[in-house]
């Protein structure tokens, strides 16, 4: 993938995960269901949680590398 | 009587050596103290010889020269130009103007007569043939 | 395990110590500049987590069990802003390390030209909005320490007769002192603690354990996760009674990221302390996953506690309370020392990172405003200031703290103080957006905004607080004030049916945002902040241009000098090496050029924040602020080309007026060389003239040897006569070469001028004889007194005189000569009757060398230099010498000297 498309992958995960934790998509899941005796609705949350930190993960490898940016910085550090 | 030489100087003391030793050595000799007063004298006297200051009052030798050089019944007089500056470019001048010799000021009367003698002698053995 | 208060608190001290030390080898080890693990992006992870604070610890489990899910939403605003890092987090650490931003009003004053205003406001709005968060340290601290005192008959120890208040009073006094030895030991460069934060790693790591230590003995004793779950919905307890994803649950999840951004203790470790800006990357997903860990167990152990705890006990206590009430001390304790450690890391950050923007935005400013120089210079310098500053801010904020929590303490309920603080630090938010990502908000825009959203919050969300305290703020909050119902502070305008979070949130943005917009809408940058705008926006451009630089007429040792005052001797030596190093020119012909001034900015920003360090910098360098056109040519390249264009014409300009200067005055050396080579030629003439009539009569003499007598007397004669007028000559030559000089030293005496007429009549009489010339004096003063060398005047008379004689050839030659007094003057007028000077030569009778007509003729004829000579000589006195225009016959010479007055009126 391109840089432009990595980013832009990147922006709509933020807001997909951002679309996920709020109503009316959270209500889908406020169903009086249990998984293992956890709400579901909580469980849900944590699972999209959980699936957010990993593609965060995955996206903290992938997204270029800002090279001005630590350039830059180290300079910094060492004036 | 003829002129041979026309002596054109202002300094009286000068003009009284020149006219001295040159007619000392034989020559008739007529003057004048002025620039203007040289071409009707040189017309009037037919020198064989003009000896010209540059330095002199109303008209300056290097003019009078000019003028000479400019006439076509003039143009063959043999003119010694002397000059108290004694400035290499006044003789560069004088040469460009046509002058035949020229003597710098202070000169040896030798010099000036053996120069007048070179000069009587050439106009003569161009002339008279 | 029995505990008592004496145990905790000697656990907690014990604690702390160690801490100190953590911190201690931390700070050692990082000036031998190992760095190591100390800088590894996990440590900065751990420290990004002091955002899990006793609220989390203690606050979470009360919110869980009071409102269900809803707590989560503290973490998951934050989530989301960490994994979208790369949009908001990765620029704001770019553009403040390239700046050399402290804090955020440091920020926000940077971003918004530099502003002072701005800094002094957000300093001061941040400071009161974190106090309800402090409070709620303090309050959880006590609460934790109370529950433990009161869990056993005993347990109070020397905490008898201390009640809640001073408890609290105690652990402001006690965090006050720590967070002092902690945090401002020096003033750092880029304020960054690598003790503190490896402190604040530690203490993540503490508090995360002994959360999960909860967890894990609550699953256990609960009987596995669905064990607590179906325990918790027999006993009645469910989550479902709560409307989870309501207005309120939105809203505290956009505070929560707003705070994960505006809180200054996480700006201080996101931003600031950030040593590597690659950190961010492990950290957009390490942060997150840290939090989810916390989060865990919170539900557990919330529907734990509500299970099996009696009634009405405090469900923010859980986490402790329940270890205690099984009997476990030992892990009772560590719960406790995991609160403690939650608590003790946000106040040492916040008070950190609060008296950083205190003593940067508000002291130094005002310091350099009131004898800027006299600090500047002084011996102890800034940093001692700074560091006093510090020490008193951090007293205060944990003491504001305090008197929040004393005001409010009847509320018992942890999580909605916090969201107090969140709603209020929530107010930076839009401002730092339009400054990350819109070049036209204004800085008066920006200040009306905060302002706004900030009345407002204290309005709609701080104020409420102290309803349970207040009667009077209780009656505000049900009638309004004076009765205006719309403007109840959780019903402004009649909009009731929101939460009250949901709804001092809603109001404070809106009226915030909208001021912003509408007021960057309608006003105008100034330059700087445009230049700034420009830097912050655009973080691609990162040419070397140095926007905003300053440059004037300091030296090099008026620049050490301050960065001395405030980064101290050897970091100030250091930078200086450096740049002497990287110029590759000496220490001492250090130049101050506009690059290293505009560097030496940023490393003092980093010290005093940026708006403190212009105005130093600026005083330093130019004694005022940078003018409009530095900071417009600095700011856009086009303008610069045009500027460097102009400077090029200029300079083309410059150098066409030199040229033509140079022409001139080699115009005029040529003119002078002419004017020499002609005098020269003049000079050549006339000694030859004399010697070639000295020459020719000599060699006649010589070599002719028949010449009678009276020739050779006149020959002899005429030597003689031209030999005097060469001697003459010369002396006449080297008269006007030292008249012209002015070298010789003249005398000016007072003298009669009468006498010196005497005289030259005296020397004239006998020329006058010889020439048969009649001299006839017609009028003569009887004294006066004129001011000058006497024997001159008489060499000028004689010159005139004795020339009217020689140059005289009428047949009976009469000179006159009259003396008078006309006016202020005393005139002498020689007179002719001769030939007289014909009107063609008058302009140039005083020319050098000129001779006229009759001169040449004359037999004494001089070098043409007496008239020149006599009229410098009279010159030199003050006279003049002319020739009287119009005479009848002949010619009339007419020279003026002023009277002395004085003299003749004594004499």
């Amino acid at each position: 993938m391109i840089r432009r498309k990595l980013v832009a992958a990147a922006l709509f995960f933020t807001l997909f995960g951002a679309i996920a934790f709020m109503p009316p998509f959270a209500l889908l899941f406020r169903t009086n269901t249990r998984v293992l005796g956890v709400p579901l609705e909580a469980a849900y949350i944590f699972v999209v949680w959980i699936l957010l930190i990993l593609g965060a993960r995955w996206f903290s490898r992938v997204l270029p590398d800002d090279n001005a940016a630590p350039a830059d910085a180290q300079q910094d550090r060492s004036s | 009587m003829p002129t041979d030489i026309l002596i054109a100087e202002d300094e009286p003391s000068i003009l009284e050596a020149l006219s001295f030793v040159l007619q000392r050595a034989g020559w008739t000799v007529q003057s004048v103290t002025d620039g203007e007063a040289v071409m009707q004298a040189v017309r009037r006297m037919r020198p064989r010889v003009l000896v010209l200051d540059v330095m002199m009052p109303k008209k300056s030798g290097f003019e009078v020269l000019k003028q000479i050089r400019a006439d076509a019944s003039l143009r063959a007089l043999p003119v010694l130009v002397l000059t108290a500056k004694g400035q290499q470019q006044d003789k560069r001048v004088a040469e460009e103007l046509g002058a035949d010799r020229f003597i710098t000021k202070p000169y040896s009367n030798v010099d000036v007569i053996d120069t007048v003698r070179e000069l009587l002698e050439a106009n003569t053995a161009e002339s008279s043939p | 395990m029995t505990l008592t208060a004496d145990l905790v608190i000697a656990t907690s001290v014990a604690y702390v110590g160690l801490l100190f030390l953590v911190a201690f080898l931390a700070d050692r080890h990082t000036r031998r500049r190992a760095g190591g693990f100390l800088r590894s992006p996990f440590v900065y992870t751990l420290s990004i987590s002091v955002y899990c604070t006793s609220w989390t610890f203690y606050g979470a489990v009360g919110s869980a069990a009071r409102t269900g899910l809803e707590f989560v939403t503290i973490y998951l605003g934050p989530t989301l802003v960490f994994i979208g890092w790369w949009f908001i987090l990765r620029r704001l650490v770019h553009i403040s390390h390239s700046q050399r931003i402290t804090s955020i009003a440091d920020l926000l004053s940077s971003r918004f030209g530099k502003s002072g205003v701005l800094g002094v406001l957000v300093t001061l709005l941040a400071v009161i909005a974190i106090a309800p968060y402090i409070a709620l340290q303090l309050k959880a601290v006590t609460s934790s320490i109370e529950a433990i005192a009161g869990a056993s008959e005993f347990g109070r120890g020397s905490l008898e007769g201390w009640d809640e208040g001073g408890l609290a009073f105690g652990v402001a006094a006690g965090m006050a002192a720590f967070t002092i030895l902690f945090g401002t030991r020096n003033v750092d460069a880029n304020e960054q603690h690598h003790g503190v934060v490896a402190a604040i790693a530690l203490e993540a790591v503490v508090k995360l354990t002994a959360l999960i230590a909860v967890g894990v003995f609550v699953i256990y004793a609960g009987g596995a996760l669905e064990g607590v779950f179906t325990g918790a919905a027999a006993a009645g307890i469910d989550i479902y009674d709560t409307d989870t994803f309501g207005d309120r649950w939105i809203a505290s999840m956009l505070l929560a990221a707003a705070a994960i951004i505006c809180l200054p203790r996480q700006f201080q470790v996101t931003v600031v302390e950030n040593s590597d800006e690659s950190h961010l990357r492990t950290a957009s997903w390490a942060f997150p996953a840290y939090m989810l860990a916390m989060s865990l167990f919170i539900l557990p152990i919330a529907l734990y506690g509500l299970t099996i705890m009696p009634a009405g006990s405090n469900p923010d206590m859980f986490t402790l309370t329940l270890p205690l009430a099984a009997g476990q001390g030992g892990l009772a304790l560590f719960a406790f020392i995991g609160g403690f450690s939650s608590a003790t890391s946000m106040i040492i950050l916040e008070s950190i990172a609060l008296s950083i923007m205190v003593s940067n935005h508000i002291v130094v400013p005002l310091m350099l405003r009131f004898g800027a120089e006299g600090h500047v210079g002084s011996d102890h310098g800034v940093r001692r200031l700074l560091l006093r500053a510090r020490r008193v801010s951090i007293v205060l904020i944990l003491f504001l703290g305090f008197g929040y929590f004393y005001l409010t303490r009847s509320s018992d309920a942890l999580a909605p103080i916090g969201l107090i603080s969140f709603t209020g630090v929530a107010q930076f938010l839009p401002a730092i957006l339009a400054a990350l990502f819109w070049r036209d908000a204004s800085a008066k825009a920006a200040i009306a905004a905060i302002s706004t959203g900030f009345l407002v919050w204290l309005w709609a969300s701080f104020l409420p607080s102290f309803a349970t305290s207040s009667p009077s703020v209780a009656a505000i909050m049900a009638e309004g004030p004076h009765g205006i119902s719309w403007l109840r502070p959780q019903a402004l305008f009649g909009l009731d049916m929101l939460d009250p979070l949901a709804h001092g949130v809603f109001w404070s943005l809106f009226a915030n945002t909208t001021v912003l917009i509408l007021g960057s809408l309608v006003t105008r940058q100034s330059a700087l902040e445009h230049v700034q705008a420009a830097l912050f926006i655009d973080m691609s451009g990162r040419s070397p241009s140095e926007p905003g630089s300053l440059h004037g007429s300091a030296t090099t040792d008026d620049l050490l000098l301050v960065a001395r005052r405030v980064l101290g001797q050897q970091r100030a030596f250091d930078l200086f090496s450096e740049e002497a190093r990287q110029t590759g020119t000496a220490w001492t012909s250090l130049e101050p050029t506009p690059a290293f001034i505009n560097r030496l900015e940023r490393e003092l920003a980093g010290s005093i924040g940026a708006a403190s360090a212009h105005i130093m910098l600026s005083k330093v360098v130019s004694g005022g602020e940078v003018s409009l056109e530095e900071v417009m040519r600095m700011a856009d390249e086009t303008q610069q080309v045009i500027e460097h264009s102009q400077a090029l014409e200029r300079t083309s300009a410059q150098l066409r007026a030199t040229a033509e200067k140079l022409e001139a005055a080699n115009l005029q050396l040529r003119e002078v060389d002419r004017q020499k080579d002609e005098f020269l030629s003049q000079v050549s003439h006339e000694v030859r003239t004399p010697m070639t009539a000295i020459r020719a009569f000599s060699e006649i003499l010589l070599s002719e040897r028949d010449l009678d007598e009276s020739s050779v007397r006149s020959f002899v004669d005429t030597i003689h006569k031209e030999s005097l007028r060469l001697t003459s000559l010369l002396d006449e030559i080297l008269d006007v070469s030292a008249l012209e000089k002015g070298d010789r030293v003249w005398e000016a005496n007072l003298f009669d001028p009468e006498r010196s007429l005497d005289q030259a009549l005296r020397v004239c009489d006998a020329l006058a004889l010889h020439n048969g010339t009649t001299l006839q004096v017609t009028q003569r003063v009887d004294s006066a007194h004129v001011s000058g060398d006497a024997d001159r005047l008489s060499q000028v008379l004689i010159n005139l005189i004795s020339n009217a004689i020689k140059y005289n050839n009428a047949p009976s030659p009469t000179v006159w000569i009259r003396s008078f007094i006309d006016g202020p003057h005393y005139c002498v007028e020689i007179s002719d009757n001769g030939a007289g000077i014909p009107e063609a030569e008058q302009p140039r009778i005083f020319d050098k060398f000129y001779r006229g007509q009759r001169g040449r003729a004359a037999a004494y004829a001089g070098a043409g230099l007496g008239l020149p000579i006599s009229r410098e000589i009279l010159a030199r006195m003050r006279g003049t010498l002319e020739l009287v225009p119009g005479a009848a016959e002949g010619a009339c010479f007419c020279m003026r000297l002023p009277l002395e007055m004085d003299a003749r009126a004594t004499g």
